[in-house]
């Protein structure tokens, strides 16, 4: 698969809309005639009415024409649920509903990020709605929120405006208790140079203009590999068949071997007979370096013009040598050479891309001065934050075989894209390369093997043996969160019970301790239980043996969170957390003991999936549910929590009472 | 914790469809490129081009940093190259041969060298040995700009809306161009839009705002809502597990969001027309999106024993070809049949509808109630039954509407190789035929409940040449062959006959009850025209078309394979290759639009200053031509 890679990430709301199950509500065909169209329900019609009013969150004034929602996992007749623009004064009415605890009212309307009852900050949970028969709900009220917008212009060193180049916003997030820089919104420039970066949850944000040198072989097929990322906006390059020219033939000839692929980024000056330029990546406000970048503070409403940008071509060098190692074909390799500092970012963030040749050697064309990190693995994989899709400008000439999008427990808002690299198989490396102002040769990168991670699955006592049917993956996660490391995983079906994990980099690793139906109780790996600490593959050799020993007990905790008063705390959430203060960092992506809920209208909870171990829960605010992952939070909340000890199969209830948590 | 999921979408996937368009007929005349070939060696030769870059206009201006690509038969790879600051460009050592010479920058349209206007075919360039070719000129012409906001009806500006400038095209068949696809964009958080390097022609602008979540919409007045407020309030608590109380106020109307255009209409007939010429930037196309009546639509699927089929999906699709402007990919709303074999669809626009279901016979399987569809695939394998039925929705429900299945038709025939230099392809079992629906009717696959095209399964051929396609719903079908490595091999598809009509030329009908028989015939026989084109005095005239056309009438039309137009070289040298046999008559013009050629009326103007000239099989008519005398 190759060419514009497009994420998006959906509430999880949206799959409560599932297709009606045949036979269970049958539609019962009036009679003959036609009626004017209604919007009331010809099914599951009840006595109960919800009705409130949709208001802008800043400004107080209501948002007439939003659309207003409902959601309810505990309606199972499977009927999507009525909708109703809200009226010039903003209000809606819903009724004929049936009863249902779980009522969640959500809004929309163009420009707003999505408002649901009981939100009270833009992304935060969303709360529910009890209702019973000839119940109203009234005076529900939605809020509504303007989020930031930046933009800026983009001129070249003669003041004329760029067109089609890409600009992207960072942000810093906390992942498995460490920072990591990650990247938002891609805009491009239009006919004007002009972008705009809107949707911007409040935060700190540094804004960085792209550009990646992207070496193609001139052997590469012309045609798709060269797909340029233009998809981005209109107005890129466009290959135009009916002229007879191949459809994105937007590189150009260096030398015989070797072609610069211009897509979303500036079409550099021509080599001439001088030295090579080219326009290196910069951060606002011109600098090279994000250390060096100004981090500009986006509140709701922000519309921060301005952030403008002058690209300049600066000296540019060729950087060639060859691979070695690695048994198998080197055709078609790509090596990234990242800024340092910037290896965890993704597709976009290059200094420049290449394509290793058949007989192993390679060369980036148009490098600016500058360290970097060679980097090689066979699965590119990157986080991004933020709602919507991002199209993430790839480079030319990448061949992915298969491609995983997913979202991370341990950082509510970022999600990943993992890219698996067609041309390479289990090889991988990183190096320092610098880059100064005359060409870089004779480089040798050395292909280092990855490391295979094999065991066995035994089963403690009665637990079901896995059948047939059975499909589950078995994944190992960067400890610290590091996207660079990647994740790895073992499709386990057909009844095995004996598992290779392949192309494991090294370094060390969390176990998803969720398997399919099972929880991984321990693994061992010679003679040592590594379930809480983590599986260290940093010396390079495989790993084999590792007897992973699971059960089917699954563990929940419930129960009921009141506020001091011991009225229900609806809609505030919920958190488990472990009581080993080791386990408040480094814990991957998927921490199975951490977990959170948000409260019912009757303040009930539920926390499933836990693991066996000793927790602290404590109730917050829904704006709170989120404050798990930096560990102060954790340090203040553990004077307000209960402690909670869980076994495999305990089914516990805990109330809890609502504490008010300061992270100073 | 707020469970996320993520749905990943490949942009390009959908471009895939877009390809599959027909190619245009007219044609430079330079073959692709080039396949992969691991033992890869770059072209080279003695011989350089060079030449510079400017805007059109009177005063040309030179254009820096544009890519430059010279691309053909015997160059590879493609050469390309950036103009300097003042707008040049050189390729050195470039082989003898025939080349395309283009200009690409963002926000420009591309262009060859050569062509008259924007996006026209331009003038091939030969090179002989060691001939150094200097100070060519390129123009490059800068896109269209279309530029506006959005609003609601409120009055505010509405962000997040994609908005399209909409060519109106006529190609033979639905289907959108790469070009087309290039022309969206979102409107930002002022509601504004602005669309960049369009091409010149004339265009509509449309939004197309979308409502979250599924269900029906009711939007109520603020009378509405006063009345229905004060019902809650006069109501007394219903005890629990009582009847539901009847309302006293209906239901508010149900209305969904329409695809909206300039200047605030549903209808792209009464869309505002904007034609660009090249460089011109149109302001203020500001206009409000709309929300519409919608209807429900209720039947049930019975078989053709009249039990009522379960689990069944029915779709809701276009039922005519969309016209001029308006949206080549819709929407299909669909549902599932239920114990009763009822279905219900809501939210339904205004608009010409064809109801459809339909299940292969295997996947049937019976229930008490009757048929229940087993397993749904999306494979269309097996003996197919269907149903539609056209209907007119107008904002008022439509209820008991009955689809009773019946089985598919079936079309079958032979591949037939009439050769007298080559010998038949040993192996026929790798070649496919493949039908393709005139409406999106026949073929229709949905994925996620989009229109993704309008291709029959294709039907693999036997190896006596004879193939079978057992499940074809009533349409009218393009037919073409593919695969066998049939490109390039110097056979040429002559004809695919049924019922004495020729389908390439006229499409292959399938009408309820009815089925075909086709014979399909390949030839090594190619017959085609070519000459050199001179002016009055003697020189090689480049500058112009050179078109053929069939004689009889009958044939002219969209996509019809005997209306060929080429422009020569730079030599004067055309070829217009592989027309069926038959009377033609060649002129030559200046200038013309492709589109042109899809109008009898354009095609009459010419009859009179062409010249007539009958091809028959296998024969290589050469017919030199002087123009401008």
């Amino acid at each position: 698969m190759r060419g514009i890679v497009t994420v998006s990430f959906a509430a999880v709301a949206v799959l409560a809309l599932v297709a009606r199950p045949a036979g269970q509500t049958p539609v019962v065909a009036r009679p003959g005639g036609t009626t004017a169209g209604s919007s009331g329900q010809s099914a599951a019609s009840g006595t109960g009415a919800i009705t409130g009013v949709v208001t802008d969150a800043t400004t107080g004034q209501p948002v007439p024409g939003a659309v207003v929602y409902l959601l309810s996992t505990s309606r199972r007749d499977g009927l999507p649920m009525p909708r109703m623009v809200a009226d010039p004064r903003g209000r809606f009415v819903f009724r004929d509903l049936p009863a249902a605890d779980d009522y969640q009212v959500g809004a929309s309307h163009f420009g707003y990020e999505r408002g649901a009852y009981g939100r009270t900050e833009p992304g935060g949970p969303a709360g529910q709605v009890a209702l019973a028969d000839g119940q109203w709900v009234r005076d529900v009220s939605i809020r509504l929120w303007k989020l930031g917008v930046i933009s800026g212009r983009v001129v070249d060193e003669r003041n004329e405006p760029v067109v089609g180049v890409a600009v992207r916003v960072f942000a810093t997030r906390s992942i498995a208790g460490r920072p990591y820089l990650v990247g938002g919104s891609v805009d491009s420039t239009d006919d004007r140079g002009v972008y705009r970066i809107a949707n911007l949850q409040p935060g700190r944000y540094q804004v960085a203009l792209l550009s990646v040198q992207s070496t193609i072989l001139a052997s590469t097929p012309e045609g798709a590999p060269l797909r340029p990322i233009g998809g981005l906006a209109s107005g890129g390059y466009s290959g135009n068949a009916r002229l007879g020219g191949a459809v994105g033939d937007a590189s150009v000839n260096l030398d015989d071997r070797h072609r610069l692929a211009i897509t979303n980024f500036g079409t550099p000056p021509p080599p001439g007979d001088g030295t090579p330029r080219a326009y290196p990546a910069q951060f606002y406000p011109g600098v090279r370096t994000h250390e060096a970048a100004e981090t500009l503070v986006v509140e709701l409403g922000t519309d921060r013009t301005g952030v403008d940008f002058q690209m300049r071509p600066v000296p540019a060098a060729r950087v060639s040598g060859r691979v070695e190692g690695g048994s198998g074909e080197v055709a078609n390799i790509m090596l990234r050479l990242m800024p340092e500092g910037l290896e965890r970012l993704d597709f976009g963030v290059e200094a420049a891309t290449t394509l290793v040749e058949p007989d192993g050697s390679f060369t980036f064309l148009n490098v600016p001065a500058g360290a970097y990190t060679l980097v090689m693995q066979p699965a590119i994989m990157a986080f991004s934050f933020g709602p919507g899709s991002i199209r993430l400008p790839e480079p030319a000439g990448l061949v992915t075989s298969g491609i995983s999008v997913g979202s991370l427990r341990a950082a509510p808002d970022v999600g990943y894209l993992r890219s698996t690299v067609e041309h390479g198989g289990d090889v991988w490396a990183r190096q320092p390369v610098s880059v100064g102002s005359s060409d870089v040769t004779g480089l040798v990168v050395r292909l280092q093997p990855t490391v295979k991670v094999s065991g066995r699955i035994a089963f403690d006592g009665d637990t079901a043996r896995p059948t047939e049917r059975d499909a589950f993956r078995l994944a190992i996660e960067p400890a610290d969160g590091d996207p660079a490391l990647g994740t790895s995983s073992a499709f386990i079906r057909n009844g095995e019970t004996t598992f290779t994990i392949e192309g494991v980099l090294p370094g060390r690793y969390a176990l998803n301790r969720q398997l399919g139906r099972w929880y991984i109780m321990s693994a061992v790996w010679n003679g040592r239980d590594i379930t809480a600490s983590g599986l260290d593959t940093s010396t390079g050799g495989d790993v084999t043996d590792v007897v992973i020993t699971v059960t089917d007990k699954a563990i929940e905790l419930g129960g009921v969170a009141r506020d001091r008063q011991g009225q229900p705390a609806a809609a505030s959430a919920v958190i488990a957390f472990p009581v080993d203060r080791a386990r408040w960092t480094s814990y991957g992506w998927s921490p199975n003991d951490f977990r959170t809920a948000t409260a019912g209208a009757t303040g009930s909870f539920r926390l499933p999936y836990l693991v066996a171990g000793e927790y602290y829960v404590v109730a917050v605010d829904a704006a709170q549910a989120d404050a798990w992952t930096d560990p102060r939070f954790l340090e203040a909340a553990v004077p307000h929590a209960t402690r909670v000890t869980l076994d495999w199969g305990d089914h516990k209830t805990q109330d809890v009472v609502l504490a008010e948590v300061v992270v100073r | 914790m707020r469970a996320r999921v993520a749905v990943l979408t490949l942009a390009c996937g959908a471009m895939v469809w877009f390809t599959a368009a027909p190619g245009s007929r007219l044609r430079a005349s330079t073959p692709q490129t080039p396949a992969r070939d691991a033992t890869f060696q770059p072209t080279s030769g003695t011989a350089s081009l060079s030449g510079v870059v400017v805007t059109d206009g009177d005063t040309p201006t030179p254009v820096r940093r544009a890519i430059v690509t010279l691309s053909g038969d015997g160059l590879r790879p493609s050469r390309g190259a950036i103009t300097d600051d003042d707008g040049r460009f050189a390729f050195e050592r470039l082989p003898a041969g025939r080349f395309i010479l283009t200009a690409a920058r963002p926000a420009f349209i591309t262009s060859a060298y050569g062509a008259k206007r924007p996006n026209r075919p331009g003038t091939a360039i030969t090179l002989s040995d060691g001939q150094a070719l200097a100070d060519l000129t390129l123009r490059l012409w800068r896109g269209g700009v279309l530029a506006g906001t959005l609003r609601d009806e409120f009055g505010r500006p509405v962000a997040g809306v994609p908005v399209e400038a909409v060519r109106a095209v006529t190609p033979p068949f639905p289907t959108p161009t790469l070009t087309l696809s290039n022309n969206g964009v979102t409107t930002d958080d002022a509601g504004e839009f602005r669309i960049f390097g369009l091409e010149p022609g004339t265009y509509v602008v449309r939004a197309s705002p979308s409502a979250p979540q599924t269900g029906t919409m009711g939007a109520p007045s603020e009378a509405d809502v006063d009345r229905m407020l004060d019902a809650l309030q006069r109501r007394a608590p219903a005890p629990i597990g009582s009847a539901p109380v009847q309302n006293d106020v209906p239901d508010p109307p149900a209305v969904d969001f329409a695809p909206s255009y300039h200047p605030g209409t549903p209808r792209a007939a009464q869309a505002t027309r904007v034609t660009v010429v090249a460089g011109q930037t149109v302001t203020g196309l500001d206009f409000s999106i709309q929300r519409i009546a919608t209807a429900t639509v209720e039947g049930r699927v019975i078989d053709d024993q009249g039990r009522p089929v379960v689990g069944i999906g029915v779709q809701l699709m276009p039922g005519a070809p969309p016209g001029p402007f308006e949206p080549r990919v819709p929407r299909a709303p669909s549902a599932t049949t239920d114990r009763e074999g009822a279905f219900s669809i809501s939210s339904i626009p205004p608009g010409e509808y064809r109801l459809f279901a339909r299940a292969a016979e295997r996947q049937l399987g019976l229930t008490e109630e009757g048929p229940a569809v087993t397993r749904m695939s999306s494979a269309m394998q097996g003996n197919l039954l269907w149903a539609y039925q056209d209907l007119a929705v107008t904002g008022n429900d439509v209820p008991g509407l009955v689809l009773r299945l019946q089985p598919a038709l079936r079309v079958a025939g032979r591949v037939v190789f009439d050769g007298q230099t080559l010998t038949p392809p040993e192996d026929l079992t790798s070649l496919r035929v493949v039908l393709r629906a005139d409406s999106v009717v026949g073929g229709a696959g949905f994925i996620n409940g989009v229109v993704q095209g309008n291709i029959v399964a294709p039907a693999s051929v036997a190896a006596d040449g004879t193939f079978e396609l057992p499940s074809v719903l009533p349409d009218t079908y393009r037919l073409s062959v593919t695969g066998g490595g049939l490109d390039g091999s110097g056979w040429w598809l002559a004809s695919a006959t049924a019922g004495g009509r020729d389908a390439l030329d006229f499409g292959l009908p399938i009408t309820p009850g009815g089925g075909a028989d086709v014979v399909i015939t390949f030839t090594d026989r190619h017959s085609g025209i070519s000459g050199t084109l001179q002016t009055a005095s003697g020189d090689p005239a480049s500058n112009v078309f050179v078109v053929a056309f069939a004689a009889d009438r009958t044939f002219w039309g969209p996509g019809s394979r005997r209306v060929q137009a080429v422009r020569p070289d730079v030599d004067g040298h055309y070829a217009i290759a592989d027309l069926p046999p038959g009377d033609y008559l060649l002129g030559a013009l200046s200038d013309v639009d492709p589109e042109q050629f899809d109008d009898p009326a354009f095609l009459d103007q010419l009859v009179p200053a062409s010249i007539r000239l009958p091809v028959a099989a296998g024969e290589q008519k050469v017919q030199d031509l002087r123009v401008g005398g």
